[in-house]
């Protein structure tokens, strides 16, 4: 068999709802291999469940997941991480009883696969990449908020993606933390992984992606480049409100 | 000068490792509606939680009708006159719309606002009393939420984030009560995403960007421009001022 | 009986199970609590009923009025603080404490009552009966119970769905943090749940002693009837539960009618056919929490899209070949890139620790040599105990799998080594083909009771546990209900026997100690770790959990398997009683929890203390039982670490080094480490989580 050319992630027409409330609506989206695309919306748009849909945390109502032209939807969040999806949580979670080298450890052993002294260097790289070698044998639960994000990101990149799902990693960093973070994501992106982000802070995405999907209501409302997608007055709308600074 | 209604003194207040709220103060004059807006992780949550007794902030006070309420719980702020409808709504999933409203009176406070004049307020209401809550609609949620906080007889009611997944229409609904419940006697903060809607029912709002007070004023007295600054911190003056993150 | 009679009895008899179920499932729906304990306090009722209003000088339906306020202020009390307290560390923690209480209850009403009988005399109401048509007759008894049960049920789901407290008290279960901001204590609504709920154990307890008689040992058989209604009828609904106990009855009444012994174990068969076919129950709630299937549709390695070339996720790293990257400097090219090293422990100890044990070991098996039968008797139990803690301690401290019955591999150890030896087999010989056995047969265990978990995987092993000590006693070959004696080893001299016994054991202890410390020094003992901290984050990393936890599971029945063949070796002879008695988990649970779980340390520390605490308190009978429950209940609680945990803390110290320590990384900085670089600073460890 061949591997198709086209799309590495595809969601066909999904739909989540908890209860009444909706929370994806008819989502399609498409990624090609080594796309860099990020996500946008308000705060209850549905982003975060929409990657718990990708990922397999979350199982979709309706419609379809497809990883490398393969449906997905019945495999669990385990074997998604082995065939190539690497995921960061919005609030990280490490292993706070393990060191931090051992943190990035079972992310190389278990979603890349990797044995023995690969799998060291392989967490170790994963580690310098993501500038946490200096804590490396630090308890993962003593790390402030920036080298949890730091230890998220290297925990994802150990298991060797070919998909990266990066959930809200800017927030609470300083321009001189953020500019390092993009950097890192630049690196990883040009190793030929691609990126899915969803970020509340626009100018870290702007700085890298090239093309941006906002979401609101469970809907893709714009999907293009993010020139494009910012300035349109529906974004707008969504993020300020119609009109926004009209006065009373 | 009339003495505020609701107090709030430099608060402080951290989320686990990161600090949410920096000295951030306000006051709220009775029959006032005062909003407070700002992107996500802003604190704008963490605010009101504070306030309603759910987090408890590092340094800074709250005080309600003179009174400080910072030390004590949020099962008794409800008595001392704060509700709050939280964020996502929040309604009992397994109790019916009428037991959500019972539920809420459980600490009313002397009043007006009784079940009956909920229902008064939302027409559809008392046809839907016995459905349970789990069964309704976004918009319909977030009434039975309101009602749910206004049985108690608030002094100040807190808002949080009314707009959040409803469709505009619903919401433009929602805000068009809040005359009627100024007029009953009630006080209202209120923390909202869409900045338009904010602008248009306050009388006085505030900025949050990063925990921090980036913008305070009437509504007549802003611009599109100051605005979008201070949601977005696009002004220079932001400088090095990020919260302390690093390990 | 006739067939007719046995299904209306058995229907009545529901009534009763479902008595029994109710205040379960209130406290598991409403605090996510299961209660180990709820049997024994049943049967704490009975005895209160029994003794108290004697004394009083009232006649006995007074232990209504009597006990039943009694224990709702003891509902109160212990929730608000042993169950409150546990309730925040987790859902082991609230497994553990509830076991111990279960454990000193049923050990302390054994010192107070002995094992003997009772029975609340109620005259002429237990004798009489009404015809209802043709053959079929009901007892008074009987259909006063159902009576009051279908009362109690009817009441609690007014209480609940029409009062303002039940109200509170499903707001409360929904969303307790909501419940705060409308002005609810939770904490004391989930007091008064806990109330009712044991007022309803209290009615199901006393209804019980008068219908039939009753010893401390009965607690048991309660819960795990409960346990069952609640399953077979399904959670969500106390109408529900009426129904399981109803079905649950009549299985057992059938179950009589074909033969008096086969009562429970039929009750037991239906529970786990409904569990194999449909674990939400009949009337099809919510359903237990049990984990998900994911049904894989395509195969795990398909043809692969090549992995991204580059150097951080080059296709080198995949291929497991060993050996450093080392580059040397390129002048204006990339940075030199120097070895990855990463050893085991932090100190040096290496050669000196090997050494050191090798010693330990060979004093050991030196030791029948010197001292007398008695000790090295004592130390074979020494040696079974630090067996089953350290197969425990790999369940549930590494695993997340609280089993309450690994008794069933120790039984079926014991009884597989007795029908080897039984065919010819030399018994020490046996030992491993037992332990192989019981591995054998914990594959379909494991797929049964993978189906639940948390409170309900733990209380689905121990039925399994009551099913095979059921199913042993049936076999008049392997001797019934009364035991039999191993055969095989009758002509051997004591002194020489009882040196192999200790042989044997020493050797069973070292290979599952080994064992132990080799499986978590592998992969599979790092995604363990992780696991037991976080189940869904190991997930998004790729840890196969279903897969490793079976694993654990079968190593574990290997050990429990091996230590139940040393059990019938060292004392000639079994009987299923004590084979499978639950006491097996107690100990190997309270020695963990006590010593430290989630440590290779922690079982042997443990078992140090229980032989200890065993020694000193001999005279005494069951009371080293209750002590070390109460002592395991507090651990458990305040120092979820246990012993060692402590111990560690302060000293850094590691005799079975499992973790790994990066030395130097890829860029050529050496990476400190934090016992060397925080000298002088003490580093607060993060709260242990269960």
């Amino acid at each position: 068999m061949t591997p198709p050319a086209g799309a590495l992630l595809e969601l066909d027409r999904v739909s989540k709802r908890f209860g009444q409330v909706v929370i994806a609506d008819e989502v399609s989206l498409s990624l090609r291999p080594g796309d860099a695309v990020g996500i946008v919306g308000p705060n209850g748009a549905g982003k975060t469940s929409l990657f718990g849909v990708i990922s397999g945390d979350l199982a979709p109502d309706a419609g379809e997941v497809r990883f490398g032209g393969s449906p997905v939807s019945g495999l669990d969040a385990a074997v998604r991480c082995r065939l190539g999806m690497g995921r960061t949580y919005q609030v990280p979670r490490p292993f706070e009883h393990m060191s931090v080298f051992e943190n990035v450890l079972v992310a190389a052993q278990q979603g890349a696969g990797a044995r023995g002294q690969a799998s060291f260097e392989l967490a170790a790289e994963a580690l310098a990449r993501s500038s946490l070698e200096a804590e490396a044998n630090r308890l993962a639960g003593q790390l402030g908020l920036l080298q949890r994000k730091r230890l998220e990101l290297a925990r994802a990149l150990a298991t060797r993606p070919r998909l990266l799902l990066l959930d809200e990693v800017a927030g609470g960093l300083t321009d001189p933390e953020m500019v390092e973070l993009v950097e890192v994501i630049r690196a990883t992106r040009a190793a030929g992984v691609a990126v899915l982000w969803i970020e509340h802070v626009v100018r870290a995405l702007t700085a890298m992606v090239d093309r941006l999907v906002c979401l609101a209501g469970g809907r893709v409302v714009a999907d293009g480049t993010p020139s494009e997608v910012l300035a349109s007055a529906v974004v707008k709308e969504v993020f300020l409100g119609a009109d926004a600074g009209a006065g009373p | 000068m009339t003495e505020p209604v609701l107090e709030v003194r430099s608060l402080t207040a951290d989320h686990g490792q990161l600090r949410a709220l920096t000295e951030v103060s306000l006051s709220v004059l009775a029959g006032e509606v005062y909003a407070i807006i700002g992107a996500n992780g802003a604190g704008k949550s963490t605010l009101l939680r504070s306030i309603a007794g759910l987090h408890r902030p590092t340094a800074g006070t709250v005080h309600l009708d003179g009174f400080d309420l910072t030390g004590e719980p949020a099962e008794r702020r409800v008595s001392a006159g704060i509700s709050l409808v939280p964020e996502g709504r929040r309604l009992f999933p397994s109790l019916t719309v009428e037991e959500n409203l019972l539920v809420g009176a459980y600490r009313a406070r002397a009043g007006s606002w009784d079940l009956e004049r909920v229902y008064e307020l939302f027409a559809w209401m008392p046809r839907r009393r016995r459905q349970r809550a789990a069964q309704l609609s976004g918009g319909e949620q977030q009434a039975v939420a309101i009602g749910r906080a206004l049985v108690a007889n608030p002094r100040v009611l807190l808002l949080d984030e009314l707009s959040l997944g409803l469709a505009p229409v619903v919401v433009r609904q929602l805000y068009e009560l809040l005359p009627e419940l100024l007029q009953a006697g009630l006080t209202v903060l209120l923390v909202e995403q869409d900045v338009r809607q904010a602008v248009r029912v306050a009388s006085r709002l505030q900025c949050l960007l990063e925990g921090r007070t980036t913008l305070e004023d009437r509504p007549a007295g802003l611009t599109p421009e100051r605005i979008e600054a201070a949601y977005f911190g696009l002004a220079a003056s932001r400088g090095g001022a990020g919260p302390e993150g690093s390990a | 009986m006739s067939w007719a009679n046995a299904v209306v009895q058995g229907i009545l008899l529901g009534g009763l199970y479902a008595l029994f179920a109710c205040g379960l499932s209130l406290l598991f729906g409403v605090m996510r609590v299961i209660n180990l304990a709820h049997g024994d306090l049943a049967v704490l009722a009975a005895y209160l009923g029994v003794t108290l209003v004697p004394a009083m000088g009232l006649p006995p339906l007074w232990s209504f009025v009597v006990v039943v306020p009694i224990f709702m202020v003891l509902g109160y009390l212990l929730q608000r603080s042993l169950i409150q307290a546990s309730i925040e560390r987790g859902q082991l923690t609230t497994l553990l404490v509830t076991f111990g209480l279960s454990v000193v209850i049923e050990n302390g009403l054994l010192e107070a009552f002995s094992a003997d009988s009772h029975s609340l005399a109620v005259g002429s109401l237990a004798s009489g009966s009404v015809r209802v048509m043709g053959e079929l007759s009901v007892g008074y008894l009987s259909l006063a119970v159902f009576v009051v049960a279908v009362v109690v049920l009817l009441g609690l789901q007014l209480l609940l769905s029409r009062s303002g407290t039940g109200r509170l008290i499903r707001a409360v279960a929904d969303d307790r943090e909501m419940a705060r901001l409308v002005g609810t204590n939770y904490r004391h609504v989930f007091g008064v749940a806990a109330a009712i709920a044991f007022a309803a154990v209290a009615v199901a307890g006393l209804a019980f002693g008068m219908y039939s008689s009753f010893a401390p040992t009965a607690g048991v058989s309660r819960l795990l009837f409960a346990f069952e209604a609640v399953v077979i009828g399904g959670l969500g609904s106390l109408w529900g539960t009426l129904l399981g106990g109803m079905v649950l009855g009549v299985a057992q009444a059938v179950g009589a009618q074909v033969n008096p012994a086969y009562a429970v174990i039929a009750g037991h068969l239906v529970f786990l056919a409904v569990l194999a076919v449909r674990p939400e129950g009949l009337t099809g709630g919510p359903g237990p929490p049990r984990r998900i299937r994911w049904r894989p549709r395509l195969p795990l390695r398909p043809w692969s899209l090549p992995r991204p070339p580059g150097r951080l996720l080059g296709t080198r790293a995949a291929r497991g070949r060993g050996g450093a990257a080392v580059l040397g400097a390129r002048p204006g090219g990339a940075p030199a890139r120097a070895t990855v090293r990463v050893t085991r422990s932090r100190r040096r100890l290496g050669r000196l620790g090997l050494a050191a044990a090798v010693l330990l070991v060979a004093g050991l098996a030196y030791l029948p040599y010197l001292v007398y039968s008695g000790t090295t008797d004592t130390l074979v139990n020494f040696f079974v105990v630090l067996t089953l803690a350290s197969m425990w301690n790999l369940l549930a401290g590494y695993a997340g799998l609280v089993s309450v019955g690994q008794q069933a591999f120790v039984g079926l150890g014991a009884y597989f080594v007795l029908i080897a030896a039984q065919r010819g087999l030399e018994p020490f010989a046996a030992i491993p083909l037992a332990a192989v056995a019981c591995a054998l047969v914990a594959l379909p265990i494991a797929w049964l009771v993978f189906r639940l978990r948390g409170g309900y995987f733990a209380i689905a092993t121990w039925v399994v546990a009551d099913v095979c000590q059921l199913v042993i006693s049936r076999f008049s070959f392997l001797g019934g209900g009364t035991g039999k004696s191993l055969p095989g080893l009758g002509g051997a001299d004591p002194a020489l026997l009882g040196a192999a016994t200790y042989w044997a054991a020493l050797a069973v202890t070292m290979l599952a100690l080994a064992s132990v410390y080799l499986l978590l020094r592998r992969r599979v003992g790092l995604a363990l770790t992780a696991v037991r901290d976080d189940e869904v984050g190991a997930r998004s990393l790729g840890v196969r959990v279903g897969r490793t936890q079976r694993l654990v599971y079968l190593v574990a029945a290997l050990g429990c398997g091996a230590a139940g063949g040393l059990l019938i070796v060292s004392q000639l002879n079994v009987e299923p009683a004590s084979a499978f008695t639950v006491q097996w988990s107690a100990v190997m649970i309270f020695v963990t929890v006590i010593g430290g779980i989630g440590s290779v340390e922690g079982p042997i520390v443990g078992t140090v203390l229980y032989f200890v605490l065993q020694q000193t308190l001999a005279q005494y009978g069951a009371w080293y039982l209750i002590v070390l429950g109460a002592v395991a209940v507090v651990v458990a609680i305040w120092a979820p670490r246990g012993l060692w945990g402590l111990i560690a803390d302060r000293t850094h110290l590691r005799l079975f080094p499992v973790g790994y320590v990066l030395r130097s990384g890829p860029s050529e900085a050496a990476t400190p480490d934090p016992s060397e670089v925080a000298a002088g600073q003490r580093t607060a460890g993060p709260p242990a989580r269960n």
